[in-house]
């Protein structure tokens, strides 16, 4: 199957409902969101882990270093 | 009715008795209720993002509510800033967006026509442009947020900083086909600009003229913050490198010595100070000095210079200085900025936003003249429908600046000279004052409106 159909295929799958503003918000463009926003949303997530990782590690070593 | 603001139907704005008004539809009712309550509004404004408004006794029976904006004193368009206004402008937009869905609203259009710069800094016009966000829901104003900002942006930088032009001739934002047929390969291998330019005018061929089924909302919410983020980090990183333009050492180049400079900001520091203006226009600012000097007399000061670099440097140095009262922008003399859009009046030409107190046109009357062939008398009456007061600077033909622009082309101005300069504009205006500006062979004269 070409990347293409594939592509074609996830947006049946996920096409959004209409919304009711003004603006034509432009088919591609809502897939394209739909795609980059499933990547950077992933990315997201594993920068708020990161934080939450980071915040556990440090309040153990402060709590370690205080004894 | 403004023209500018038939587009959404959540409002519109009107004038009354010189004042601009926001009417809100019923439609809109609940989506402003909110935007109230949720505490959306008192943020934004608190933190100077959003221009604020008092709610007024109904004055329109049809609308759900009317409210009186602050008002701005001099509407700038995106065709007329340099790439940092630009620049500045969209992450402000952006930012305003962040905030927006951790209140539970989203902005639901990103034009570049609802940003203005107000008291120096970039501020959201419309406050209808929010609404209650569904999780799920892709931005709606992405593509719009592509065309009107990142496109040029990406233009001026990779191309010419010329380009923001483009927004003139495309008042919906530049087409993205179109931006990604002119961005050079290097610039489009960047994975942020692959994805928002090529990728997505290619995603909008091919799927806009295929027939779409609504099925269900599927962008999460960390991969909309994600996209922002992305966009914000993208932006962020644009830096106009160091350009040297035709005018940015103009000061540095020309027959102007110490001196000469130090009688000449004397000069016109007095004769500002004598027309008393609130509002100033420089026409041919270059970097801005007297523009800088004119703001310490002047509540509102418009510089404007053909060069987007020389207006970019002004720009940075009133941010960088504070000089909250000073506005840069895009302007080419010969050639103003035009009314545009729907019946010609969505966007106001330059005219249309004056007339001002005062205008400067210091070092600018030989380039008109000699360059572009604009009679003395042409612009004598060109410059008597926009100010009340002139501070005009008038550089003989024996001045090197004027030798430079002669050097190459036949001298065929017969009438450029002090005594025609003085008889063209006695047409329109009162000479009050007249200074020679010793060691130059310039001479600057304060003038005054007869009409």
């Amino acid at each position: 199957m070409r990347p293409i159909s594939l592509l074609l295929l996830f947006w049946i799958l996920i096409f959004p409902k209409e919304a009711s503003a003004y603006l034509d918000p432009g088919s591609g463009s809502y897939i394209l969101q739909i795609l980059i926003g499933f990547i950077l949303g992933g990315l997201v997530g594993v920068k708020l882990f990161w934080t939450k990782i980071k915040t556990f590690l440090k309040g153990i070593l402060t709590n370690f270093f205080k004894k | 009715m403004i023209m500018g603001s038939y587009r959404d139907p959540s409002g519109a704005i009107f004038i009354k008795n010189g004042k601009i008004y926001r009417s809100i539809s019923k439609n809109y009712s609940e989506n402003y209720n909110y935007f109230i309550d949720s505490g959306l509004y008192k943020r934004l404004v608190q933190e100077g993002l959003l221009i604020s408004h008092l709610e007024i006794n109904q004055v329109d029976l049809e609308a759900f509510k009317v409210i009186k904006p602050i008002q701005i004193p001099f509407v700038s368009y995106p065709y007329e800033w340099c790439f940092s206004q630009l620049k500045d402008a969209a992450l402000t937009t952006l930012k305003i967006q962040k905030i927006a869905i951790d209140y539970g609203m989203c902005l639901k259009d990103a034009s570049a026509f609802n940003i203005q710069f107000y008291q120096g800094k970039p501020i959201l016009i419309d406050t209808l442009s929010f609404e209650k966000y569904q999780e799920g829901q892709p931005w709606i104003a992405y593509r719009q947020f592509c065309m009107h900002f990142l496109s040029p942006l990406l233009l001026m930088l990779y191309k010419n900083p010329e380009l923001n032009r483009l927004l003139e001739l495309y008042i919906d934002g530049i087409p993205l086909n179109l931006v990604s047929s002119l961005l050079p390969f290097r610039a489009q291998m960047q994975p942020a600009v692959f994805t928002h330019i090529y990728l997505h005018s290619k995603a909008e061929n091919y799927f806009g003229s295929r027939k779409t089924k609504s099925t269900k909302n599927i962008l999460k919410r960390s991969g909309l913050i994600g996209l922002i983020e992305n966009l914000e980090g993208l932006i962020s990183g644009l830096r106009l490198k160091n350009q040297q333009s035709l005018w940015s050492d103009y000061y540095q180049k020309n027959n102007y010595s110490k001196n000469s400079m130090k009688t000449k900001v004397k000069i016109v520091k007095e004769m500002i100070k004598r027309a008393k203006p609130k509002t100033t226009w420089d026409l041919g600012s270059n970097t801005g000095i007297f523009s800088h000097l004119a703001s310490k007399y002047s509540k509102l000061v418009i510089s404007m210079d053909s060069d987007p670099l020389a207006v970019e440097s002004n720009y940075l140095y009133c941010q960088k200085n504070k000089l909250s009262n000073c506005i840069s922008l895009v302007v080419d003399i010969t050639n103003p900025t035009p009314s545009i859009g729907w019946n010609n009046q969505e966007r106001m030409s330059l005219v249309d936003r004056g007339p001002t107190d005062l205008v400067l046109a210091l070092a600018l009357i030989h380039h008109l003249a000699i360059s572009h062939n604009i009679s003395l008398d042409m612009i004598a009456d060109w410059l008597k429908k926009i100010c009340k007061y002139l501070i005009i600077e008038f550089i003989s033909k024996n001045d090197s600046q004027v030798q430079l622009l002669l050097q190459n082309r036949q001298d065929i101005f017969y009438n450029y000279n002090k005594e025609n300069f003085e008889s063209s504009f006695a047409k329109y205006f009162t000479i009050q004052k007249r200074e020679d500006i010793i060691g130059s062979k310039r001479c600057i004269y304060l003038m005054k409106n007869k009409y």
